[in-house]
């Protein structure tokens, strides 16, 4: 999944949804476990409040750290913060934790619109009889 | 012989008819598609895993290792972690005596991601393959243990003055 393997399809790149792979980006454990800790709270679909003391005590880690670790994911625009103790992992990164997803999304960016026809205009078909009833009324057009 | 219906579960000291129990393999969505599984292991952030473990578990996980067994070598995780052969290979090791990774047999460099907690494609898939594999759950080693003990005694140790609540804490004020 390195930048140098993914294939160039059509001039997108599925691969490139603007996140690097995870792993790439060097975390220090404090900062991946304060990121997982936000990912466990929900925090890819919603801000979420995230005590620094909580966090702490869980990762096993200390205050300093959690300040040091959330502002280095901030820094990286991992994790947003809209206002002081909220937090929200930017949905980016659910796209590198689940690269089957991301190749689909790469695809259907890439994939050709799909466009009603004339048939997905038209009424839709009620039964055979309807339809039979119709086709014989409908079949001489008017004319002049 | 006796039919499945008059098949009962007695406590054999009070003679009690106990209900029967129902087992079912742990996971949280049962649509159709469902990503990820949190279950009642041990969160992956209390097991003081490293840098090194983290990123190995990235790099098993991009690489399509939810959902099914890839190849895993040290050298190539190195590579790609930035770390040298030797930490990806301690790494993985910690990993699977974890249970974070399982190794599908003992010899083989195959590697998938414990689907109690790792998955990526169907639910009944997921179920499947917790029958198949019958994945061990996820309990804190010794390393683990040590660290939330300190981690405790640090707590504890500390002055109990005011805690900072939500609400007086400002995250960044420091920076």
């Amino acid at each position: 999944m390195s930048a140098a393997t993914h294939d160039h399809r059509g001039g997108f790149d599925p691969d490139d949804l603007g996140m690097p792979p995870v792993y790439t980006l060097n975390l220090s454990a404090g900062q991946r476990s304060v990121l997982e800790w936000l990912v466990s709270r929900g925090a890819v679909f919603d801000t979420v409040t995230a005590d620094v003391e909580e966090i702490a005590a869980d990762c096993g880690t200390s205050v300093s750290t959690v300040y040091d670790s959330l502002a280095r994911l901030e820094a990286l625009h991992l994790a947003d913060n809209p206002d002081p103790t909220r937090y929200r992992v930017n949905p980016r990164y659910f796209f590198a934790a689940n690269p089957e997803i991301r190749r689909l999304v790469g695809e259907a960016l890439d994939a050709p619109q799909i466009t009603p026809d004339a048939r997905a205009t038209g009424p839709r078909k009620i039964g055979n009889t309807e339809a039979r009833r119709r086709r014989t009324i409908k079949a001489v057009p008017d004319q002049q | 012989m006796a039919r499945r219906g008059n098949i009962a579960l007695v406590n054999l000291d009070t003679g009690a008819v106990l209900p029967a129990p129902k087992s079912r393999t742990p996971h949280t969505m049962d649509g159709s598609y469902t990503l990820n599984a949190y279950t009642d292991d041990a969160p992956l952030y209390s097991l003081a895993l490293s840098g090194a473990e983290w990123a190995t578990i990235d790099w098993v996980r991009s690489n399509g290792g939810a959902g099914a067994a890839v190849k895993v070598t040290p050298a190539a995780v190195a590579t790609e972690i930035h770390a040298t052969e030797t930490t990806a290979k301690t790494a993985l090791a910690r990993l699977v005596k974890l249970n974070i990774l399982l190794k599908t047999s003992p010899r083989s460099q195959t590697y998938q991601l414990n689907p109690r907690r790792f998955w990526e494609g169907s639910g009944e898939a997921q179920v499947q393959a917790c029958r198949r594999l019958d994945p061990p759950a996820i309990v804190p080693d010794a390393k683990a243990v040590a660290a939330a003990q300190k981690a405790a005694a640090k707590q504890a140790q500390k002055p109990s003055g005011p805690r900072r609540t939500r609400s007086t804490t400002t995250i960044g004020a420091d920076r």
